[in-house]
């Protein structure tokens, strides 16, 4: 059955069109669902990357707020000298041991201020707090009294090794002491960076990307890898990858901007969504990394599952359509073969019995029903050829009996014979209507006959028997060839046959002196050709044809024929031979091929006659038979 | 003696100078090996590619950087890596430097034998009456940068005027003042360390840069290069020559053998280190590592190339303290009173190169 899957068959037809089909329509469908559940995938993702990313400022942006008010509580009470250099002492230690996110706390001195050598700083190691002084020589150039110091703001630094204090990375908030207009000194409060980096990226959010977060400067505070950490800023990073977008975004960010872009630069950023916000209070960005594929990882996978549940159920129904398809085809199929054998001619292969489908049922109700007329037709055609071929067999019989009736031309004339015969009769069809005969009456009278019976075929041929057997019959009776015509009439009258029309020409010769005596029954002219090549046209004729009227009255003409003289007989079959252009051959050209003649020679005058016809006709259909008699009177007959 | 090399930044050339200094290195071992005592010391001799293994033993050195370990020193690491040190049989201790631990200081000190040093610097100490000399001339232009940011305004020498430029405390400080008054600037100076971030956080408008080092932690800052007024020294008649070698008098006169071995030694370790940057910044990586200094690797790079081009700037002569380069740095210091009296050249550089 596969082997008959072509791409003809009707099987593939209906599953390569249903296949397409599908196909397209589950294409469309899983696109058009990963472009819209994208688009919602990408609007929910941003909240959230958006919300984790704010919800770690508030808690960064906690701890700086909490240190910054610290700090602004002691220049407070620094200021305006509320407390001793004592008091001062112990609020700080008690301060430094209470608060875990401080590692150490001082106050230094400008230069203006000469107090310089006063300058000290707390640093809490483990769960004692020791007090250190601070050399000016060092801290007048450090960044977290400089800066202050000369722009008189409170400052957050960038993240520093404190070599001198708490041997720590410290992130420090400065904060000037006013003097008037004047900066007398900087309190200092150092935040741990751990602290702070443990503030950003708790665990539970490390199921989807990364934080990171970098200085006002773009160092690389923290980040999941650790060699990046203080030692690049996003700015060297960016160069290292040769990624100028991620420059970009890191000049956005250390502006203090928002953003959520898509980083498709090189390196292991590569794809992904960055989402960045500012730390207000220190000017520092927090950077959230979400892989693209991280995002529409749920959604990749519905879309898998639904890929393969798509395939999984497009291959069910395939199968299905296929099964049906096949169990549709099987009776088809069937009656094919069935119209195959019944084509080859066996009518009797009986149909496939279908109850499949409304459809294929009339089919075969139909075909059965072409096959029984088929059948029947096939039947009666056999019998109708058998019974032809039976007639034909007798036709052919009745021909062969009807050309045995002619005489034979011969060229044994005994050589005292006084007459040289030749006739040619060519009938149209197997059997004809025209006749020639010939035979002695007796020792001295010898009888010819030309005649065409109208129409063809079995009747006009039985008719021409007719007429032969009754003139050999009846020539000895009369010896007058109007009166063996009368005769012949009413005989053809009485018999009263379909086809008893006859036109004839009847001549007698009595060889003793060659008279001729004959008599035209409405047949076509006779011709007598002298020994001097001269002819005379014979045209009346002595009656109307035989056959219609039993009382015709019929006429006689006798002439003497010469030594050499030879008479020329024919049928219309030679007058009416037609050209394709329907012209008709015609007694003119007729008389120009006899007037052409040379000798007289029976045979060799039938021969020039029937060549000038075919000649002139130039067809190879004939449509009338074809009779020539040519009769040479050699001499008288010798007593 | 001359210290003498020709490189031609070409990769051909390089690959050439590659090829030639393997076969040189393998013939300094086979010979090492082979012929111990057929080097006697000849110092009149001419730079000669056969280093000489004296002793079995190696002579200890120290030597000390001016900063803390980066790609400005890629030379001497490499040396101590590649084993070039010890070809000279020289066992070189490489020191930790930094703001605690000056250089010109340490050496009078004599807490180090040899360090690096700007040439004003060393010059300057000659002036107190220490007695430095000059082993290898490292740098042949001035790195030295004026750096401002134009969105304060500064768009022309002219605009810095009235404006605060931060001058490092320790180095450089009397040049870029010598510069102020060739362009008649009157700018508030504030002292500063080594940061750059009074520039980045906006106290102060320009401050100087060396070109291979806080220009490029700028940019690494998100600072553009177009966003940067830049003025180089080197175009400004104030083109003075840096990095050398230096070590006191004294020390020199006691094993001038030693001071010539380091100094060759280290120049074959800065040509290594400059054809293969990539190996050397791998190495400089490594020492800042091991020192727990921060580092990334495209700033190391970014020193190691800028530096490969002082080093050869002046038509490709490494390691020679130019007469020219001396005289230059020695004038202006005498004509802006900041030297009172002139050293002569030989006595700074004894390896001078002979009369031409």
């Amino acid at each position: 059955m596969l082997r008959r899957i072509n791409s003809k068959s009707l099987t593939y037809q209906i599953i390569g069109f249903i296949v397409v089909i599908i196909l397209v329509v589950m294409v469309v469908s899983i696109y058009t669902t990963r472009y819209l559940m994208s688009k919602v995938m990408m609007v929910n993702s941003k909240n959230y990357i958006t919300s984790i990313a704010s919800e770690n400022i508030n808690r960064i942006e906690g701890a700086l707020n909490k240190t910054e008010n610290q700090a602004i509580n002691f220049r407070y009470l620094i200021q305006n000298n509320l407390l001793n250099q004592q008091e001062i002492d112990e609020m700080v230690s008690k301060h430094l041991l209470s608060s875990p996110e401080i590692v150490s706390c001082g106050l230094a001195y400008t230069q203006e201020s000469s107090q310089t050598a006063s300058s000290y700083v707390f640093c809490r190691i483990t769960d004692r707090v020791d007090k250190l002084s601070l050399n000016p020589n060092v801290y007048l150039y450090q960044d977290w009294f400089q800066i202050p110091e000369m722009t008189s703001e409170a400052r957050w630094s960038e993240p520093w090794f404190d070599t001198e204090g708490s041997h720590k990375l410290v992130s420090s908030y400065s904060i000037p002491v006013m003097d008037g207009t004047k900066v007398r000194g900087i309190i200092r409060l150092d935040m741990d960076l751990a602290t702070m980096q443990n503030l950003v990226m708790p665990a539970e959010q490390k199921q989807m990307g990364y934080m990171f977060l970098i200085s006002g400067f773009g160092t690389i505070v923290t980040h999941p890898a650790d060699s990046l950490v203080m030692n690049y800023t996003i700015f060297s990073y960016a160069e290292a990858n040769h990624d100028k977008q991620l420059r970009e975004i890191g000049r956005d960010m250390i502006k203090g901007n928002t953003g959520f872009v898509r980083e498709t630069g090189k390196g292991e950023n590569y794809n992904h969504w960055l989402a960045y916000a500012p730390l207000k209070s220190n000017g520092w960005s927090l950077g959230v990394v979400v892989a693209h594929k991280d995002i529409f990882k749920d959604l990749n996978l519905l879309l898998l599952i639904q890929t393969l549940a798509t395939i999984i159920g497009f291959l069910l129904m395939l199968g299905v359509v296929f099964a049906r398809v096949i169990q549709i085809n099987r009776p088809l199929s069937s009656l094919t073969q069935a119209a195959e054998h019944i084509g080859e001619g066996n009518f009797d292969v009986p149909l496939p019995k279908s109850n499949s489908f409304y459809e294929l049922a009339m089919l075969t109700q139909s075909f059965e029903s072409m096959r029984q007329s088929l059948k029947t037709y096939i039947e009666n055609l056999r019998r109708t050829t058998e019974e032809k071929n039976r007639i034909l067999s007798e036709v052919t019989f009745a021909s062969t009996i009807q050309r045995n009736l002619i005489p034979k031309n011969t060229t044994e004339n005994g050589g005292s014979d006084p007459l040289r015969i030749y006739g040619i009769l060519e009938p149209a069809g197997d059997i004809g209507g025209d006749l020639f005969d010939y035979f002695p009456i007796n020792e001295n009278l010898f009888c010819f006959a030309i005649a065409d019976v109208l129409g063809k075929g079995i009747v006009a041929a039985m008719t021409m028997t007719m007429v032969t057997t009754y003139l050999r019959a009846k020539a000895a009776y009369h010896e007058q060839p109007d009166t063996l015509l009368s005769d012949l009439n009413r005989y053809l009258c009485v018999s009263s046959t379909e086809s008893n029309f006859v036109t004839i020409i009847l001549g007698i010769i009595d060889l003793r002196n060659g008279s001729l005596s004959f008599s035209n029954a409405g047949h076509v002219p006779l011709f007598v050709r002298k020994a001097d090549r001269s002819f005379t046209k014979y045209g009346e004729t002595h009656s109307t044809a035989l056959g219609v009227f039993p009382d015709l009255k019929i006429g006689m003409e006798t002439i003497r024929l010469d030594l050499g003289d030879e008479l020329i007989l024919f049928t219309d079959g030679i007058t009416e031979a037609m050209t394709v252009a329907e012209s008709f051959f015609g007694i003119e050209r007729l008389e120009q091929v006899i007037k052409d003649l040379h000798n007289p020679h029976a045979e060799t005058t039938a021969k020039a006659i029937l060549n000038g016809a075919r000649k002139f006709s130039d067809t190879l259909d004939q449509y009338d038979d074809i009779t020539i008699l040519v009769i040479d009177f050699l001499h008288p007959k010798l007593p | 003696m001359t210290i003498t090399g020709r490189l031609v930044p070409l990769s051909t050339e390089r690959r050439i100078m590659r090829f030639a200094l393997t076969l040189f290195l393998s013939v300094i071992l086979s010979v090492s090996l082979s012929c111990k005592k057929s080097s006697k010391a000849e110092d009149t001799a001419k730079f000669n590619p056969m280093p000489k293994l004296r002793n079995q033993t190696l002579r200890p050195v120290r030597f000390l950087p001016q900063w803390h370990h980066q790609a400005q020193f890629a030379g001497i690491y490499v040396a101590k890596a590649k084993g070039y040190y010890e070809n000279y049989g020289l066992d070189v201790i490489i020191q930790s430097g930094g703001p605690n631990m000056p250089a010109s200081t340490s050496l009078i000190n004599n807490k180090t034998d040899i360090t690096s040093l700007f040439l004003l610097a060393a010059l300057a100490q000659r002036e107190q009456g220490h007695r430095l000399i000059n082993l290898a001339q490292i740098s042949q232009k001035s790195s030295l940068m004026l750096a401002a940011k134009k969105e304060n305004g500064i768009n022309s020498v002219q605009d810095l005027n009235h404006k605060k430029i931060g001058l490092w405390r320790s180095d450089f400080r009397e040049l870029s003042i010598i510069f102020m008054k060739m362009n008649k600037l009157d700018m508030e100076i504030v002292p500063i360390d080594w940061t750059i971030n009074l520039f980045l956080k906006g106290p102060i408008d320009a401050m100087n840069v060396m070109r291979y080092n806080e220009y490029h932690q700028i940019l690494q800052a998100g600072i553009n290069p177009d966003e940067l007024f830049i003025v180089p020294f080197s175009d400004t008649g104030l083109d003075i020559v840096e990095d050398g070698i230096y070590c006191m008098e004294d020390f020199y006169l006691q094993d001038p053998r030693l001071c010539k071995d380091f100094a060759e030694a280290t120049i074959e370790g800065w040509i290594y280190a400059i054809n293969h940057q990539k190996e050397a910044v791998d190495i400089v990586l490594e020492i800042m590592s091991r020192d727990y200094l921060p580092a990334n690797r495209p700033h190391q790079e970014w020193m190691l190339k800028t530096m490969s081009e002082v080093i050869l700037a002046r038509g490709g002569v490494v390691g020679t303290l130019e007469e020219s380069s001396f005289n230059e740095a020695q004038d202006l210091m005498f004509n802006n009173g900041l030297i009172t009296k002139r050293t002569p050249y030989r006595e700074f550089f004894p390896y001078a190169p002979q009369n031409k």
